[in-house]
């Protein structure tokens, strides 16, 4: 839709004074290891209560489908009894109703069906609208007992634990930044690296690295491991601080 | 439709770009964090529905653009589009006094400028995207997207230089 697009410059190229207000915004602007670490909690609690409560919702259509599963079960007898074989006619009143009571007695039926056969004509019409068969009915009855607790949150549940504990260790080389103890800020990002190599802080863990071999004279490995990530992570929100982290 | 997502590495990757849009959304301080939650519970529950082919932050742009704007309709006005410095400040202790000034200058100059203008500047120039995936998030044209990004840098670089003038004209370069 666009003609030929036009040419976007990098800020630092356009304005390097605004560019230079844009990346100190960005960097006053990072939340805290233990608020991020806060708020999955928050986010893992919330949605393991969903999946309860989304759990809650398969009730309904578990009972559903034993009435079906055991309509099913019905549909050879059913045959059977359209070839005349009835044994319990006196099962429901509507039962010879024929067609017409079709569905809605057969909801009505359930409880009774379990045990005696129910009437002819009303199964097969039940049986009709439902063209699972029934292994796969009787999957969601099967499954929906155990996915009550495990299903979703399956998909949520490696953060906590591990988050605590990159967390805790982010704060330990905060502190070594803080106190600059550079040395003990080396130890602790190799720590990180070996623990938690695709870990949440990796950005931060990498730039106090830098920080720190260029605080211990290392300016060429500093620069190095700058240039390093950026090459890794071009877009990343801390580009500008690695690129500004040992300077010239 | 087909891939599912995997959230926890949704969060990993991108808390922190959620946490600040959240802000930048005019979330006031003190709903930020439950505002990020909302994010991904939403992308969560919906996570079967949400169309995850394009960009992930673009997607999540959305989500909360709205969950924001539900933060501040419970908000009070005032409340709305002000990042105090000092509570930014708390957020990240390395940060010197130099830093947040500036920080403060261009939050205050972004204040001034219409959310189009200010989102687009913000997703670009701050966050890192690429005009296409801005102009995806914001649900506008490519064009459009060019247009207030130039718009914004103007007025926002306008301001800065006037800050710095009114300062005194040569500032100390703190390193950044």
């Amino acid at each position: 839709m666009s003609k030929a697009e036009p040419e976007l410059r990098p800020l630092e190229d356009v304005d390097p004074l605004l560019a230079g207000h844009a990346s100190a915004l960005r960097d006053v602007e990072t939340p805290a290891p233990d608020r991020v670490e806060a708020i999955w909690t928050a986010v893992e609690a919330e949605t393991r209560h969903q999946t309860r409560g989304r759990s809650r919702l398969w009730i309904p259509l578990v009972l559903a489908a034993a009435a079906v599963l055991l309509g099913i079960v019905f549909v050879g007898p059913s045959s059977v009894l359209d070839r005349g074989e009835t044994s319990r006619p006196n099962q429901t009143p509507y039962r010879s109703d024929g067609p017409a009571t079709g569905g809605r007695a057969e909801s009505k039926q359930r409880p009774a069906a379990a045990k005696p056969a129910p009437k002819p004509n009303t199964l097969p019409r039940v049986v009709e609208p439902d063209p699972e068969p029934e292994g796969e009915l009787a999957t969601p009855l099967r499954a929906a007992v155990p996915k009550r607790r495990k299903p979703d949150t399956a998909a949520v549940s490696p953060g906590p634990s591990s988050l605590a504990q990159e967390t805790s260790l982010l704060r330990e080389l905060q502190r070594a930044q803080a106190a600059k103890d550079h040395r003990r800020v080396l130890e602790l990002t190799d720590a990180h690296r070996r623990r938690f190599a695709k870990g949440t802080f990796v950005a931060e863990r990498s730039l106090a690295r830098v920080r720190a071999l260029c605080a211990l004279g290392r300016a060429t490995d500093a620069r190095e491991a700058g240039q390093d990530f950026i090459r890794k992570h071009p877009r990343s929100h801390l580009v500008s601080q690695f690129k500004a982290a040992c300077p010239l | 439709m087909a891939v599912r997502p995997d959230v926890t590495q949704i969060y990993r990757d991108h808390h922190a770009f959620v946490w600040r849009i959240a802000r930048r959304l005019g979330v006031p301080d003190a709903s930020v964090d439950d505002a990020v939650q909302e994010v991904f519970v939403v992308l969560h529950r919906r996570r079967g529905e949400l169309d995850f082919s394009g960009p992930v932050r673009a997607l999540l742009y959305g989500i909360t653009r709205r969950v924001a704007k539900r933060a501040r309709d419970k908000a009070s006005a005032a409340a709305q589009l002000r990042v105090v410095a000092s509570s930014t400040a708390r957020e990240n202790p390395e940060t010197d006094a130099a830093t947040r000034e500036k920080a403060a200058v261009l939050q205050a100059a972004l204040d001034e400028l219409d959310e189009g203008k200010r989102m687009t500047f913000v997703l670009s120039d701050i966050e890192g995207m690429t005009i296409p995936e801005v102009a995806t998030a914001m649900d506008v044209n490519l064009n459009t997207s060019y247009a207030r990004l130039r718009a914004a840098r103007q007025k926002l670089g306008e301001a800065v230089a006037r800050h710095r003038e009114a300062e005194g004209g040569e500032h100390v370069q703190s390193g950044t």
